[in-house]
């Protein structure tokens, strides 16, 4: 069921009502419901996967806290020396780590089967649940919170639908509570709810569409062209996925809302991001997040890692070994993260990019300070902040136009026209060849100036919709009905393109 | 706690350990700032500190991290 479909539509209203109709101690089972109607309209199969990854992680994480407890007591009443002490601890973490293992194996080996070993099928979401089942036991091997007693609870927070398409990667402890509390009926969220839904649908079906008609014209120009064409299309590619993905996640927290849920916000203006790190900590947040905290810091801390440091210092002095362990993680993190999005060179090529930008940007930061202050440039001032914003946003789109390139001497030949100068050719054929008309372009440019002035308010922790909320009730319908409007009139609505996602492939 | 301030202090100079109470939450450390902590944190005081213990709430102020020493130096 695509979250842009009349179908979808009735799906919702359904659910509020039955949601807020039901008792409001049964008000998680109409979710759970929900949740499962919504599966099986994307294929029957798919609930298949989704129970073996949701039984076996509920039963991985009440058994390692069932064990972890058990020797916990067992050291409390018969350990005496701090030798038996760690001999107990050992031996717990020997057997929960087995059963970790047991877990993380299955569930990886199917994700890794359905994702890359070419199987016919695809359940819905597998990426985005199996990352979010292994976060949780993970998460309860660390005794960061206890494990969900309450299979159907567990199996709730796991099928979540918001969530299930494009993310974000919930996480247990954030979500479980306003998740299973019930809630009252409100008109304020319903509205502020609302106005998210639809302002993440113009994103998605008026803006990302024009911006993916642009890139797939430039991509499969043949003729010979230049730096411009080269620039529309990673301005396009970039512009495209952000108001794709960020239009999901707008429908998806503004579901949520209305039901009075809090999601996880995956976006917090990114290209206001000043460098490729401070990117990633802006864009698909949960992401990097889950890479951050399973796999950069416990291979940055794990036993191997820090005595190969150990010995690095005695050769190479404190500097390096240092830093080596981070590396050693962020080149693992950024191969991992590309391999997440597929195998194909591409997405290593785009993986390893992203790791050389950050890397650079850490290493180098002494001798950017050094050439700051030669030049005389204040860190804090404006122009230098929004030069650092285009490099960073021309970067992402850079890295976006060689992953989305149809082959590596495709990449090569796009990136050595960046070199060509074609200004004045490409200025006059440039709407014929996008496939852009005048209408379209005007309705970019609005479409931008309107994403644009939604995020400066958000930077400058400003929510639009509390702006809209406090205008007249007359020009607030105007704003809403024409936004309405536009989608209706200029949006992609019921076409094949408008009903997929481009992060759902993932 | 003087050792730990040491360490703090080295990466950096320019923060005052003793006062400041939001190290994580307030981006004055970030992941690689506190991977390199607990690099030297094992070196000095031969703990191992696990991807368990790296919680914002070990890592928030100087107090924090030696709490954390401390409790890893009994077990």
């Amino acid at each position: 069921m695509s979250f842009i479909s009349v179908e979808f539509l009735v799906f919702c209203l359904l659910l509020f009502l039955g949601y807020f109709l039901a008792p409001r101690k049964m008000q998680w089972l109409v979710l759970l419901f929900a949740n499962a109607v919504f599966y099986v309209s994307g294929g029957g199969f798919s609930i298949a996967f989704l129970a073996v990854t949701c039984v076996s992680a509920y039963i991985c994480a009440v058994r390692v806290e069932r064990v972890g407890e058990t020797y916990r007591e067992i050291r409390k009443n018969t350990c005496h020396t701090r030798e038996e002490k760690q001999q107990n601890k050992a031996q717990c973490t020997k057997i929960q780590k087995r059963m970790m293992a047991a877990c993380l194996v299955l569930n990886f080996g199917i994700w890794v089967a359905v994702k890359y070993a070419g199987l016919p099928v695809f359940p819905l979401g597998i990426s985005f649940y199996t990352f979010m089942a292994m976060g949780y036991c993970i998460d309860v091997y660390r005794g960061k919170y206890p494990a969900e007693k309450n299979p159907a609870r567990f199996a709730l927070f796991l099928s979540f639908f918001p969530h299930m398409v494009q993310g974000p990667f919930s996480r247990y402890n954030n979500l479980k509570e306003t998740l299973y509390e019930p809630h009252d009926f409100s008109w304020e969220r319903l509205r502020r709810g609302g106005i998210r839904i639809l302002w993440g649908i113009f994103k998605k079906t008026v803006v990302a569409y024009r911006f993916g008609m642009a890139a797939e014209a430039v991509f499969a120009l043949q003729k010979p062209c230049g730096c411009v064409y080269v620039l529309v299309l990673m301005v396009s590619l970039a512009l495209q996925l952000y108001a794709d993905f960020s239009g999901y996640m707008d429908i998806a927290a503004g579901i949520c809302q209305c039901l009075g849920i809090r999601l996880e916000e995956n976006f917090r203006q990114p290209f206001f991001s000043q460098s490729i790190d401070e990117f990633w900590r802006r864009w698909h947040i949960t992401l990097g997040a889950w890479f951050r905290d399973y796999v950069f810091y416990t291979v940055s801390v794990g036993k191997r890692t820090q005595n190969l440091a150990r010995k690095c210092r005695e050769k190479f002095g404190t500097g390096f070994s240092r830093m080596l362990p981070s590396y050693l993680a962020l080149f693992l993190v950024w191969t991992a993260t590309g391999l997440w999005h597929g195998t194909a060179w591409n997405f290593l090529l785009w993986g390893w990019m992203n790791l050389f930008f950050i890397a650079a940007g850490i290493f180098l930061a002494p001798v950017y300070k050094k050439c700051r202050e030669f030049l005389h440039i204040r860190e804090e001032s404006r122009w230098w902040r929004l030069i650092q914003m285009v490099r960073t946003f021309l970067l992402f789109g850079y890295m976006e136009m060689v992953s989305g390139a149809s082959s590596a001497r495709e990449a090569l030949r796009l990136t050595r026209l960046l070199f060509v100068w074609d200004a004045p050719e490409a200025m006059e054929s440039l709407p014929e060849l996008t496939g852009l008309g005048a209408c379209d372009v005007f309705v970019l440019l609005f479409g931008i100036l309107l994403m644009a002035a939604v995020d400066i308010g958000k930077e400058k922790q400003t929510d639009c919709r509390d702006l809209l909320c406090r205008m007249p009730t007359a020009v607030r319908y105007v704003c809403l009905v024409g936004l309405v409007y536009m989608i209706l009139l200029l949006g992609d609505i019921g076409s094949d393109a408008s009903k997929g996602f481009m992060y759902a492939q993932f | 706690m003087e050792e730990v301030l040491k360490i703090l202090g080295e990466l950096h100079p320019d923060v005052d350990f003793r006062t400041e109470k939001n190290l994580v939450e307030g981006e004055i450390l970030n992941s690689f700032d506190i991977i390199s902590i607990v690099g030297e944190l094992n070196n000095s005081f031969g703990i191992e500190i696990n991807a368990e213990d790296l919680l914002p709430a070990n890592f928030n102020s100087a107090e924090a991290i030696y709490g954390l020493v401390c409790r890893l130096l009994d077990e």
